[in-house]
């Protein structure tokens, strides 16, 4: 009579949709490891992120977004030095995939594209 | 070093909650920054500063995921446990209803009569020395019936006090009920029920307290008087009580000196006023002017108080009753001519065990209590029964799921505490529900028990557990046999959809269960229909004489002298058929100790004295039936003779002719000094004069001119009767105005008899009903879901040609041979029962076969009403429709 309906966990549906798009402050972290290169750690990301931008950012908004872009692909992570003034605790040191890199292009590009969209006009005219 | 670390604790909860592989590149992290902060801002601020670091990372991302966790997946499986229990409840919004709201009925139900009686058990407990305050009682044979007495005689305090050691002080009450008590403050002129005499120890023995005033001298002087606020505000307004002179029958005046607490609800004493016992023995002293004066202090003839004796430890109360027996017997050594039986009652106890016709007020009853509790019970019983039926006819439906739970690899023990959580859950859904029932139902009950029962959600500690602890218990007990038997089922089968075949054990219980449930609904039936004929027949019996159209004057005996200008008054009306004074038919009379002349004062008998007119017999229209009636004027008369009822002749083992002219004295005043001849001139039918509780009392009538007025109407219909009083209340105020004029029914009064077994059948009949519903409720749920598992049948039934009649037997026939049997079980419990309750009437119906036919049609036609409509839909679907699913 009634059948049985088979419920897809919810979580795993995100996941999937979620790959296709890049958060803002995401972005700009992604961007972040890039500069770092290859000291790119929690307080590293957040310190140059901070400099670079000129707005603070919670430590763990900066730990939460590195998770997630790693669940997303764009980034790869293993564990590095410990150093003295880390209490002896390891850093986990983020690069960027080559999804990742693709991503940020994409983001680029798509910038650039738009960008050159806009009529001169806007840009000179000014007052209007 | 140690000043550059953070707090161990912080860090530890940290890791706790932490996933693993964030934890160290994490926790680096904030050290480093930590080290910074010292540095920079501060040991404080760096802590302050981790502290909320720590906290912010209690975020989904960051949190540990156990893996044993994972696998027994407590929180989760929970979650989906809790998930599926809310959409099966959404899915069928049907069955949710019908067993929440049984199961609610029953527990506000089973609520209401626990509460009803844990106040029943309450009674006289807050009294701090209750365990040593105790009661004395008698009793005595008179006519081979034991008459009990809750009052004993006033010189019996006195006497405790000085011989009997371990008294501590002795409190006696008493009512005045000769004539209506009233009070008077300047134009406020009030008539007072509820005032009792007492002795000014009272605030010592029991805790009724003074809001205002010294309880150790209030009531020491004869003139004084303490009264609750709202007593005294109905004649002292917004003025200070304290002081004031209130007069008290227009020839005593009294100070007030306290202001009482409201006497607690669970008291057998209850009064609003109290004052001395002295005041009315001075009145009485004073009416027989100076020393002729009666002094009840004297009379140990007399039971007229309630005497509580305050013994100074509880041991003490065995020996005090055995020297109370042993002395009593002979009544302390007084001439007596009967053989006394002395003993003592709890205090706590006197409420609910002691039923003598001289109580203070109504008492309760230990049986009925016990009954009470005993439906209370039944009721939640067959609110849980629906319960378990209607879960366990459902979880087939859900037989597929637990045949996927068990695919996916579900243990049995899971899947049963699943389904009794679940149970649970709508047993505390249904609590929660019926407290708000048991809110709206209260008032009613209470209205009809005459009680003020109510129930201390918050400042009551023991009332939320019990309500928490109810739920969990009903739940667990309810869920526990759906939960196994749906787990029961193999997985394979389930799946295959084959459910609903094999499962006879679970019809054979359902089966049962039905039966059980009316089975009691056939008992409260039966109960409340004899209990209702027996009501009826008190009501409607033929008491042997007129109780119609009479009413009776509250301030009557206070008319004195102008009684006679009354009288001829009131003769004149067209409305009004006869004035008399003297005994009322079926209301209180004396008992007076007769012997026949010539025998020993030993072989004296107690009768019933009515003291009456010359007009008794035509004003209540009671039959003579041998001699002849008082002459009017006659001196000798007057004083010489009496009349007997059957009853006393029969006592005697006389016939009517050989009774008459019989001489006999009666014994009354101190030390039986006083003695009356007079001779039996005429014999009068018996009638019940007393309650129907009790057999036609053997009775002295004698002409006397004194006690109540009451007035015979003449008058057809309301209209009439209303009319009829405002005349005699003109002529009322004409000759007495100094008095209220104030009246009651005489059938009314008789009424008022059988209070308490009104009581009873209204509240048998509430809960009858209540009981009557959750079953109907369960047995609609049951068809409705016989029939939704058979719709496919029905179809093919009725394709193949069956009426609809032919269907309806179908479905509806094995619910019927339940009520069948249920009924030929009720009928000899009920039987039984019923006999038992009616014990305590002398004059009761019989239950004949007719009370059991009705109950029985009674339960075929509810049952009919709750599975007709389901079983005629079913009957009438198109089998199209039914069978298109296939």
């Amino acid at each position: 009579m009634t059948q049985a309906v088979f419920v897809i966990d919810k979580g795993e549906t995100n996941t999937s949709m979620k790959g296709t798009y890049l958060g803002e402050f995401e972005e700009l972290v992604l961007l972040t490891v890039g500069i770092l290169h290859d000291d790119a750690y929690g307080l590293a990301i957040k310190d140059e992120l901070e400099k670079q931008s000129g707005r603070t950012a919670m430590i763990s908004s900066v730990h939460k977004a590195l998770v997630r872009l790693e669940d997303k692909g764009f980034l790869n992570s293993n564990m590095g030095g410990a150093t003295e003034e880390r209490g002896g605790r390891k850093k986990r040191l983020y690069q960027l995939t080559a999804t990742g890199k693709k991503v940020l292009n994409q983001s680029k590009e798509l910038r650039n594209t738009m960008w050159d969209s806009v009529p001169k006009v806007v840009w000179e005219g000014g007052n209007s | 070093m140690s000043r550059q670390l953070p707090p161990r604790l912080l860090n530890r909860f940290f890791r706790w909650f932490c996933r693993e592989e964030l934890c160290d590149a994490v926790e680096g992290d904030l050290l480093e920054v930590y080290r910074r902060k010292v540095l920079d801002k501060g040991a404080f601020r760096a802590n302050t500063w981790y502290l909320l670091a720590v906290i912010s990372f209690l975020q989904p991302f960051a949190l540990r995921k156990d893996k044993s966790r994972r696998q027994l997946s407590s929180i989760d499986m929970l979650a989906n446990y809790f998930k599926i229990a809310y959409r099966n409840l959404i899915a069928s919004k049907l069955f949710t209803i019908l067993n929440v709201s049984g199961l609610a009925i029953g527990i506000a139900g089973f609520v209401i009569m626990i509460a009803y009686v844990r106040s029943e058990l309450s009674y006289d407990q807050f009294h701090t020395k209750h365990d040593r305050i105790v009661r004395v009682a008698y009793a005595y044979n008179a006519n081979d019936t034991r008459v009990e007495v809750a009052k004993s005689a006033f010189p019996i305090k006195p006497m405790l006090l000085e011989e009997y050691p371990g008294v501590e002080a002795v409190v006696r009450f008493y009512r005045n009920t000769l004539d209506a008590t009233t009070l008077r403050y300047e134009d406020k002129h009030f008539t007072e029920e509820d005032i009792l005499f007492a002795d000014p120890e009272v605030f010592q023995v029991f805790d009724f307290e003074l809001e205002r005033g010294n309880p150790a001298t209030a009531l020491t002087d004869v003139n004084s008087i303490v009264m609750t606020a709202a007593a005294a505000k109905k004649y002292f307004g917004n003025e200070d009580p304290i002081g004031r002179i209130i007069e008290y029958q227009a020839d005593d005046r009294l100070q007030v000196t306290g202001i009482l607490k409201e006497v607690p609800e669970n008291s057998h004493i209850q009064f609003d006023m109290l004052v001395p016992v002295e005041l009315q023995r001075q009145r009485w002293m004073r009416i027989g002017a100076g020393n002729n004066g009666y002094d009840f202090e004297q009379d140990w003839q007399w039971s007229g108080a309630w005497q509580y004796v305050l013994l100074e430890n509880e041991a003490l109360i065995a020996p005090f009753e055995e020297k109370l027996i042993k002395e009593g017997k002979h009544y302390f050594g007084r001439p007596a001519n009967v053989e006394y039986d002395y003993w003592v009652q709890p205090v706590s106890e006197i409420y609910l065990t002691s039923d003598f016709s001289t109580e203070l007020e109504i008492n309760g009853n230990l049986r009925q209590v016990y009954g009470f509790m005993a439906v209370a019970i039944l009721i939640l019983f067959i609110a849980c029964i629906n319960f378990i039926n209607l879960s366990t006819a459902r979880s087939v439906r859900r037989a597929k799921e637990v045949g996927l739970r068990k695919v996916m690899g579900a243990l049995r023990t899971q899947l049963v505490i699943q389904f009794i959580a679940e149970s649970v859950l709508i047993a505390l859904l249904a609590t929660t529900v019926a407290i708000g029932l048991a809110e709206v139902m209260l008032p009613y009950f209470n209205q009809f028990m005459g009680k003020s029962i109510a129930i201390h959600y918050l400042t009551d500690p023991l009332v939320i557990p019990s309500f928490l602890m109810g739920g969990l218990v009903i739940g667990f007990m309810a869920g526990i046999y759906p939960a196994f038997y749906v787990t029961r089922f193999q997985a394979v089968k389930t799946l295959k959809g084959n459910t609903t075949t094999g499962s006879r054990g679970n019809a054979r219980l359902q089966k049962a269960l039905v039966t059980s449930q009316f089975l009691v609904a056939n008992l409260l039936i039966i109960g409340i229909l004899v209990v209702q004929q027996q009501l009826n027949y008190i009501k409607n019996k033929d008491l042997g004489f007129n109780k119609d159209q009479i009413i009776i004057l509250k301030h009557g005996s206070k008319m004195g002298e102008t009684l006679a200008t009354f009288k001829t008054e009131l003769e004149q009306l067209a409305s009004v058929a006869v004035v008399n004074q003297g005994y009322v038919a079926g209301t209180r009379d004396f008992t007076q100790t007769f012997k026949v002349d010539g025998e020993q004062l030993e072989a004296g008998k107690g009768m019933g004295m009515k003291h009456v007119s010359l007009d008794f017999l035509d004003m209540f229209e009671m039959e003579l039936v041998a001699g002849r009636n008082f002459k009017r004027g006659e001196w000798r008369d007057w004083k010489r003779t009496i009349m007997l009822n059957e009853a006393a002749v029969r006592s005697f083992g006389w016939t009517n002719e050989e009774a008459l002219g019989k001489k006999f004295s009666y014994i009354a005043g101190p030390d039986n000094r006083t003695r009356f001849e007079c001779k039996v001139i005429g014999i009068v039918a018996d009638a019940h004069l007393e309650s129907l509780h009790r057999k036609v009392r053997p009775s002295v009538f004698k002409r006397s001119s004194w006690g109540d007025i009451s007035v015979k109407l003449n008058a057809v219909g309301r209209g009439q009767t209303l009319a009829a009083i405002d005349d005699v209340e003109a002529a009322w105020n004409e000759v007495v105005p100094e008095w209220p004029f104030e009246y009651d029914f005489l059938d009314d009064t008789i009424a008022a008899q059988y209070l308490k077994e009104e009581r009873l059948g209204q509240t048998m009949q509430f809960f009858t009903v209540l009981a009557i519903f959750i079953a109907s409720l369960g047995l609609f749920g049951l068809a409705s879901f016989t029939v939704q598992q058979r719709t496919r049948e029905i179809g093919v039934r009725k394709v193949l040609g069956a009426s609809i009649f032919s269907i309806l037997t179908l479905v509806s026939k094995r619910f019927f041979t339940l009520i069948a049997i249920s009924f030929l079980i009720s009928v000899p419990l009920g039987y039984y029962l019923t006999s038992q309750w009616l014990q305590d009437f002398e004059f009761r119906v019989s239950v004949g076969p007719e009370t059991f036919v009705v109950a029985g049609l009674f339960s075929v036609i509810i049952a009919a009403l709750a599975i007709g409509g389901q079983s005629l839909r079913a009957a009438s679907l198109n089998p199209v429709k039914t069978l298109k699913h296939e």
